[in-house]
């Protein structure tokens, strides 16, 4: 059997179940039985032509037994057990993922159920390999994603009510960093689950800006760190590395959303920086007054404090690092705990001649950040300035 | 965000605990109360899906430490606790704030009288 080609179904057949029938969790461990059923029946029996509807089927008539060894809810299940025998559950045309995703994203949910029970339910991970990538124990991940789909079930199914689509690409961007800082096959989902979702909804700029992120953050995944796990900045990466087939769709897809979108979003404007960096051949060919412009459009669709920082960085390398120091003031209360505003004041320092200041600064965003490279690589660069 | 729990507890108390429990040969009734309140706690971490571990730690008569020496490490007994406060438990939890953190560490403070810790865990991953 092609696991792959049944993995692939997961979300949409899913979807269809809870679409017609509700019971999210009941559903969900309804689907996982229909898969094991296919995995012992298929290589027997032969792939079904129609796999997709084989398994809605089968995991219908699963949703159904369960919920009849359900007292308590006799009677609707009789009228569900009579509906599935009569019309078997029709397989829309209307692609499902998209429903399931807005299920996993509702904001009934909170932020760290969502990402988990989406690479759960839709992505079709374990959840041992979801346990994996968090580094929690599997009964510890097993809770979240149940709790999480109790939420569901408690708040009534969730389907009432139309989902968000800027709280799916938000769980989407939270799937790809996560893989983005270290966890490859996570970024590799995040990048799959969004080209589905642009697929269906390429019309809106946003999910067109999100997918061009991140192809072009995933460009220069090989120039990013070195053999040993250390960490490479941008303006030192080797430009050699950087995937050009990436760049080039990423770029494209960039052009597309700035054309179509009537007002810019954030996701948008961070694919257009990534694009800017992207094609400047060696970091002295950066073209940072576009970049610099590009932050200033994105300042004023966000509030958050790390984008007048990059700003800053911007503004040291078009009008000269005291202009960068001096707009670092501006979100000094807010970042104060912050190990990036120290590695970006300790930059601006060493790009403005005063390597004391600098090695200050260094340490102190060493001390500042709880993540072991990033504490490798701001120590490393204070001691380049003994 | 991970982070591990210290938890400190008075030395002379701990052993007054034994003394007592030897001497009557019934688990003194802090010492049910800390056991009772922490397979609560864990139980409710677990549900809660923030429990990543948790020991308590025998008696610091057990302690060997190993030191650097020239030529190999040397390992001895103790220390046998000159301080006040040694170490009686750890948990690791995940949680989504600091805040969070500190006011699971409230509750093992209130439900035992130790003294907690909070430490931040390094992350395996970053980027600039």
């Amino acid at each position: 059997m092609d696991t792959a080609l049944a993995r692939s179904l997961v979300p949409q057949v899913l979807g269809a179940v809870v679409r017609r029938y509700g019971h999210f969790d009941a559903a969900e461990d309804a689907v996982q039985e229909a898969l094991i059923a296919a995995h012992t029946q298929w290589p027997v029996e032969g792939t079904p032509t129609d796999p997709k509807a084989w398994l809605i089927r089968v995991a219908a008539r699963r949703l159904v037994d369960s919920l009849r060894a359900d007292q308590a809810r006799k009677r609707r299940e009789e009228a569900l057990a009579a509906s599935a025998d009569r019309d078997e559950v029709s397989v829309p045309d209307a692609d499902d993922t998209l429903t399931l995703l807005f299920l996993c994203c509702h904001p009934a949910l909170p932020q760290d159920a969502q990402v988990p029970l989406t690479l759960r339910a839709v992505a079709g991970l374990t959840t041992a390999e979801i346990a994996r990538a968090f580094l929690v124990p599997e009964p510890t991940m097993a809770k979240r994603i149940t709790r999480a789909k109790h939420r569901i079930r408690d708040h009534g199914g969730g389907f009432a009510e139309p989902g968000s689509l800027a709280a799916v690409l938000q769980v989407l961007y939270l799937v790809f960093t996560e893989g983005h800082m270290g966890r490859a096959d996570l970024a590799a989902e995040a990048i799959r689950l969004t080209e589905h979702v642009h697929r269906l909804r390429g019309d809106e700029a946003e999910v067109t800006g999100l997918l061009a992120l991140m192809l072009l953050t995933d460009a220069r995944r090989a120039a990013r760190a070195t053999a040993g796990g250390a960490l490479v900045p941008l303006a030192e990466q080797d430009r050699a590395l950087w995937d050009g087939a990436l760049i080039a769709r990423g770029t494209a897809l960039v052009e597309a959303a700035l054309t179509r979108g009537a007002v810019f979003g954030p996701y948008a404007l961070q694919a257009a920086i990534a694009a800017v960096h992207a094609e400047a051949r060696a970091a002295g060919d950066t073209d940072w007054p576009q970049i610099l412009a590009l932050y200033h459009l994105l300042e004023q669709v966000t509030d958050n404090p790390v984008v007048t920082l990059n700003r800053a960085v911007a503004t040291a390398m078009v009008h000269g690092p005291t202009a960068g120091l001096a707009l670092t003031e501006r979100v000094a209360e807010r970042l104060a705990t912050n190990h990036r505003l120290a590695a970006v004041r300790a930059h601006l320092w060493e790009l403005a001649g005063e390597p004391d200041l600098a090695r200050e600064q260094y340490l102190a965003a060493a001390r500042q950040t709880t993540s072991t490279p990033e504490r490798d690589h701001l120590l490393g660069r204070a001691a380049r300035l003994r | 965000m991970k982070y591990m729990l210290l938890a400190y507890t008075n030395r002379e108390a701990w052993e007054a605990t034994t003394r007592e429990w030897t001497a009557t040969g019934q688990m003194p009734a802090e010492v049910a109360a800390a056991c009772e309140f922490f397979a609560e706690l864990g139980q409710e971490l677990v549900a809660s899906g923030e429990f990543v571990g948790a020991e308590g730690l025998a008696d610091p008569a057990h302690s060997r430490t190993v030191r650097p020496s020239a030529g190999a490490p040397v390992a001895t007994d103790g220390p046998f606790a000159e301080a006040k406060e040694v170490l009686v438990s750890y948990s690791i939890i995940d949680c989504a704030t600091a805040e969070r953190a500190a006011e699971i560490a409230a509750r093992v403070v209130a439900g035992t009288g130790d003294t907690v810790e909070i430490r931040p865990l390094m992350s395996p991953t970053g980027e600039l």
